[in-house]
């Protein structure tokens, strides 16, 4: 059993429904299917609840900031008004005892002035998914009559950039696509002056292995270390690119906040519009249930929930290992790559006691960037440098 | 990570004492920054660093203050923990 660490963020489903449907999306199209039996939209009462837990939480772990991401489906769907609401809701049963930090993540169709405004009277900084220009993204990023979102997309991202939303523009989030040139997506992607930038691996588990990938190939790494030296290389740093950045850390010694790298423990935990409780997130993409807890807002109070078998640490079941496999365990690059994302380790014979499915990526990527790093550092600030 | 205040104990050797004298000599690179942000770490170290949500902008960045005008600029942490000024 694993030390339960408080929580510190909470991913809220203010909606388990989207305005999109996107053929990736590890929400609707992959394996877990929960949604259909969810609320469309988080209740007045299940907030209620859910402010109630949260505050006995910061009271009994001694926070003082909560970090709350309002997310998906796509969590404008409740609109101006509910998110004023929600936002408002959370604040107050914090009062007093924590201050919330509120982040949203959006697909961007829906982000209008009147909505902006909400968000920056509750200062709620927005990430949005964009994949790249009007081909890349268009080429899953769809709406229900299969028609593209990226045009409304970029008109969401604009209105962040103008002068005065612009606090709120916290990145651009996009999932890898091998069919995209790489360092084209980079620079499409940093055209709309993100303060930051993620590259998400595609969701895959060993039953369903990376598209496009082929055995005895590293084509996500391939495309990851095009990315690196183009980022990496210009003279002043353009942007933050998360997932690179966290590699550059690491190499350097320092912990990140990452569930793709390192391994530091969990400190998340997903709230669904019914009030359940559920693990990370990404595990949605393993199978049906494997996010599940049995643990919700009105009936487990902090300490119940906190206290059950390996919740708080790396989002083990009993019976689950909560350590990376025994692979990973001798692998010489383990405190950086971590495993990989947990949901990428699962197989249906062995559940997660696994090496990622993009092991091989993972290795050719921070080998590289080790390689890079390591030689630049000695330039840089060598002892002979300095001696 | 912490040896003597300020100085960085690091299994890199080449990161050895490195200090805060040392930052105004880094280059405004994706590696200048990674190096004043494990100074500035080894200066002030932080809370437990725990995972967070990758589908979603780092809540570790999210502490933004916005004036009553916003259009004077915002004042923001860095991703290298020191203060800026965005427009």
């Amino acid at each position: 059993m694993n030390e339960a660490l408080p929580f510190r963020q909470f991913v809220v489903k203010t909606a388990a429904r989207c305005n999109l449907a996107c053929d990736y999306c590890y929400v609707y199209e992959l394996r877990d299917q929960g949604w259909r039996n969810r609320p469309r939209l988080i209740a007045d009462e299940t907030v209620t609840a859910l402010g109630r837990w949260l505050r006995a939480h910061a009271e009994q772990a001694g926070l003082r900031t909560l970090d709350i991401v309002l997310h998906g489906g796509e969590p404008l769907l409740v609109g101006p008004a509910r998110l004023d609401a929600i936002a408002t809701d959370l604040r107050a049963a914090l009062a007093g005892v924590a201050e919330p930090r509120f982040t949203l993540q959006t697909n961007g169709v829906l982000l209008d002035e009147r909505c902006a405004e909400v968000l920056l009277a509750h200062r709620i900084r927005v990430g949005v998914s964009l994949d790249g220009d009007e081909v890349a993204h268009d080429r899953h990023r769809r709406g229900p009559d299969g028609g593209g979102s990226h045009a409304a997309t970029v008109r969401g991202i604009e209105l962040l950039r103008r002068p005065r939303y612009r606090p709120l523009y916290g990145g651009l989030l996009a999932t890898i696509d091998l069919a995209n040139d790489p360092v084209a997506t980079y620079e499409e992607l940093l055209a709309h002056a993100p303060p930051m930038i993620d590259l998400l691996l595609p969701h895959a588990t060993w039953e369903y292995p990376p598209p496009g990938a082929r055995t005895g190939e590293t084509a996500h790494a391939d495309w990851l270390i095009a990315v690196f030296d183009r980022w990496y290389g210009a003279p002043v740093r353009e942007t933050r690119v998360r997932l690179l950045e966290d590699l550059v850390d690491l190499t350097l010694g320092r912990a990140v906040r990452s569930e793709t790298l390192g391994l530091s423990p969990a400190g998340s935990v997903v709230i669904e519009t019914d009030g359940t409780f559920e693990r990370q997130d990404a595990l949605k993409a393993a199978y049906d249930g494997a996010a599940a807890t049995g643990f919700d807002v009105f009936r487990h109070d902090p300490a119940t929930v906190l206290a059950a078998s390996g919740f708080g640490g790396l989002g083990a079941d009993a019976g689950e290992p909560a350590e990376p496999s025994p692979t990973c365990r001798r692998c010489p690059v383990l405190r950086t790559c971590g495993g990989g994302l947990r949901a990428h380790r699962y197989h249906p014979a062995n559940g997660f006691d696994n090496p990622s499915v993009y092991c091989a990526d993972l290795r050719a990527l921070i080998d590289h960037v080790r390689t890079r790093v390591h030689a630049d550092l000695r330039a840089l600030v060598g002892p002979e440098r300095r001696r | 990570m912490q040896g003597e205040r300020g100085d960085v104990e690091s299994a890199l050797p080449d990161l050895d004492g490195l200090c805060l004298d040392d930052l105004d000599d880094l280059p405004d690179s994706v590696l200048g920054s990674a190096l004043r942000r494990l100074i500035r770490e080894s200066e002030e170290p932080s809370e437990a660093v725990v995972a967070a949500f990758d589908s979603a902008v780092e809540p570790a960045f999210a502490r933004i203050w916005v004036p009553a005008e916003a259009d004077d600029g915002v004042e923001e942490s860095r991703s290298d923990g020191s203060p800026g000024t965005r427009n």
